[in-house]
């Protein structure tokens, strides 16, 4: 983790309280309250249209909340115009100017702010230097790649030093080589600058990669908030559950206690010792999710039987992946099952059609809540 | 490769044909025109420099040159600094109000411009609307004689009848401008001042280069306007040509005079096209 950055105050640097928004008869955000900490990388994740990008842009000024505040560092923002927020966002679409060269480009927000050249000049070179741009200084925007593109806009951004960088997606248009790469770069920087980073994507893997924390939103509200350890460990929702990762989906009735905190769920003779979310309230019924590569598989012929064996069936279907194998298997009352095998010489030995004995360990299953 | 060339040649055939036949060939034979010497008793060809000598030996068709300059400088700029926010206006407009509002652009150009430059006389004449109201309510005994035939008149009707065409260039290059940049230059602390000084100007440079051209070339040739509302003060270079041809029967002068306004107005372009960036019309705003 990064250490806290300099300024004095404690507390939240962003402070999201009951903020709501709606576009003529369309919710886009449902009372969120939410607190984001100094020098955290925070994501939020969630389809197209769940609302992060308008929680982003109200944080940044540029949509008002219909209801509820934000405080940024401690200070109400609901009165600051966008141009006067100590934030700085990377847009989607980048927004490179593209009558500037790379230099101008970076020195804008400088400019705007009325520093002297001699500053503007030794701070710029910095920012280039930290993007990896520095001979690139006097190149027309329109003449760069993809990537140099990328950098630019974090350069441009990153040189303001802001309280909080807000990110809307800025790597969506990579190829997805040069988008892991940004993703470290990103990463990178972060930790050596200290700042606070708001990460907007619909890509999980990419916000589990990154994050400190991440909030999941759908429909205008925050499903979970949690690190990315929590969120893909324990699920609360099946909203959540099926968004993050892959996961069977098992509809279930609860009935009983397994012991260790863990509780017997079962789902059409198929029975699961499951783990819940510490929030989740007692239930009823509900959803197992078992995450694909925590599902065994073997060979039916391997007679002997094991304590975490749950069903057995016959594979529909094999896809090879390289680092992993995934196999759909039909067990023998009617449930499909998908377990992902990442020990290839194993999977070799199973081929479709070929009947496997399926196994999950003792809270390997979590139990959530139906949406 | 062949067929290719053919067809090309053969497309751009028309094109060629009509700039060599309209356009070409009567500048041609104007600036042979220029030449040759004209009397009572018609036009005939010659070679002398007479007509240009008589143009630089008094030095009032030189002072009428540089006042229609002037004239041309000022009323560009005039239409530069209406056009710009009315071009503005519009393009943050949606849906209907926009095409509405393009609509009502181009409402004038559906009258003739001459129409257009006329209907200032009853508004503005001794008998006019504004010296009939004026009388009506009693701030006046007599109309006012200033309203017509003075220089500022002539600039009121030719902003009038030309700043459209400066609007126009400006309004389409504002909306190529992406809105997203303006949300980028907010973000990073960007006043409205400075939006629109460092974004929206250099970015939109191209459309008010090309209007101004525009507006420029057709007030410097302008003689209608002047002619209706300048009277014998508001005259320009383009009253003066024209009378070479109409009154004075004096065809190779006027052609001469023709010769030296187009020389002059190329010489202008050519010499404040490099200091403002004229390329840019030419290259969609990349310099």
């Amino acid at each position: 983790m990064t250490s806290p950055a300099d300024s004095g105050t404690d507390g939240p640097i962003v402070a999201i309280d009951g903020v709501s928004k709606s576009f003529g008869g369309f919710t886009a955000l449902q009372r969120i309250d939410l607190d984001i900490a100094r020098g955290e990388f925070f994501s939020l994740l969630g389809p197209s249209g769940c609302g992060k990008t308008t929680l982003l842009r109200i944080i940044g000024g540029f949509e008002d909340a219909s209801t509820g505040d934000i405080r940024i560092n401690g200070r109400s923002v609901r009165d600051v115009p966008a141009f006067q927020r100590a934030t700085n966002m990377i847009f989607q679409h980048l927004a490179l100017f593209p009558h500037m060269n790379v230099t101008d480009n970076v020195a804008f927000g400088l400019k705007m702010k009325r520093m002297d050249r001699a500053s503007i000049a030794i701070r710029v070179a910095t920012a280039l230097e930290q993007v990896r741009l520095k001979e690139f200084a006097t190149r027309p925007v329109d003449q760069l790649s993809g990537g140099q593109r990328q950098r630019v806009a974090m350069a441009r951004a990153l040189v303001n030093d802001p309280d909080v960088l807000l990110l809307d997606e800025p790597l969506g248009a990579l190829d997805l080589q040069l988008r892991l790469h940004m993703q470290e770069e990103l990463r990178r920087l972060q930790r050596s600058l200290g700042n606070t980073f708001i990460f907007v994507t619909h890509d999980q893997e990419e916000a589990m990669r990154m994050s400190d924390r991440i909030a999941v939103m759908d429909g205008g509200q925050i499903r979970q908030l949690g690190t990315p350890e929590d969120i893909y460990e324990r699920p609360r929702s099946r909203f959540v559950a099926s968004f993050i990762g892959h996961a069977n989906l098992l509809p279930a009735r609860v009935i009983g206690d397994a012991g260790a905190g863990l509780v017997m769920a079962e789902c059409d003779g198929i029975r699961l010792a499951c783990r819940t979310h510490p929030e989740t309230p007692p239930l009823r019924t509900g959803t197992i999710a078992v995450r694909y590569e925590k599902v065994g598989i073997r060979p039916a012929a391997d007679a002997a039987a094991a304590a975490d064996d749950i069903a057995t069936g016959r594979v529909v279907e094999r896809v090879y992946f390289g680092s992993a194998v995934r196999f759909q298997v039909v067990g023998s009352n009617g449930t499909t099952l998908t377990a992902q095998l990442a020990d290839v010489e194993l999977a070799r030995s199973i081929a479709e059609n070929d009947e496997v004995i399926l196994s999950c360990a003792p809270g390997a299953a979590v139990l959530v809540e139906d949406d | 490769m062949k067929r290719g060339r053919l067809a090309l040649a053969l497309l751009l055939a028309p094109g060629l044909l009509w700039l060599m036949a309209f356009v070409m060939l009567p500048l041609g034979f104007l600036v042979v025109m220029s030449f040759w010497s004209s009397s009572i008793f018609g036009t005939v060809p010659d070679f002398t420099l007479s007509n240009y000598r008589r143009f630089f030996d008094n030095p009032l068709y030189t002072e009428l040159l540089l006042k229609t300059l002037r004239i041309g400088i000022i009323t560009t700029l005039i239409s530069a600094v209406i056009s710009y926010p009315i071009a503005y206006f519009i393009s943050r407009q949606s849906g209907w109000r926009k095409f509405a509002l393009v609509v009502l652009l181009f409402l004038p150009f559906w009258t003739s411009y001459v129409v257009r430059t006329f209907v200032w006389l009853p508004i503005l004449g001794r008998n006019g609307a504004i010296n009939q109201a004026l009388m009506s309510i009693g701030i006046i005994d007599q109309p006012l004689e200033w309203l017509l035939y003075n220089e500022g008149i002539v600039y009121l009707g030719l902003v009038y009848v030309y700043t459209l065409f400066m609007t126009l260039p400006i309004y389409l290059s504002l909306e190529k401008v992406d809105p997203r940049l303006i949300e980028a230059a907010v973000d990073l602390g960007a006043r409205p001042l400075d939006i629109f000084l460092r974004i929206l100007l250099p970015l939109t440079w191209p459309g008010i280069l090309s209007g101004g051209i525009m507006v420029f070339l057709l007030t410097v040739s302008a003689y209608v306007t002047p002619q209706l509302l300048g009277g014998p003060s508001g005259i320009m270079f383009g009253n003066l040509i024209a009378a070479q041809y109409l009154t004075g029967n004096n065809w190779a002068f006027g052609a001469a005079l023709s010769v030296v306004l187009a020389g002059v107005v190329l010489l202008l372009l050519l010499v404040t096209g490099r200091w403002v960036g004229i390329q840019q019309v030419f290259s969609g705003g990349r310099s």
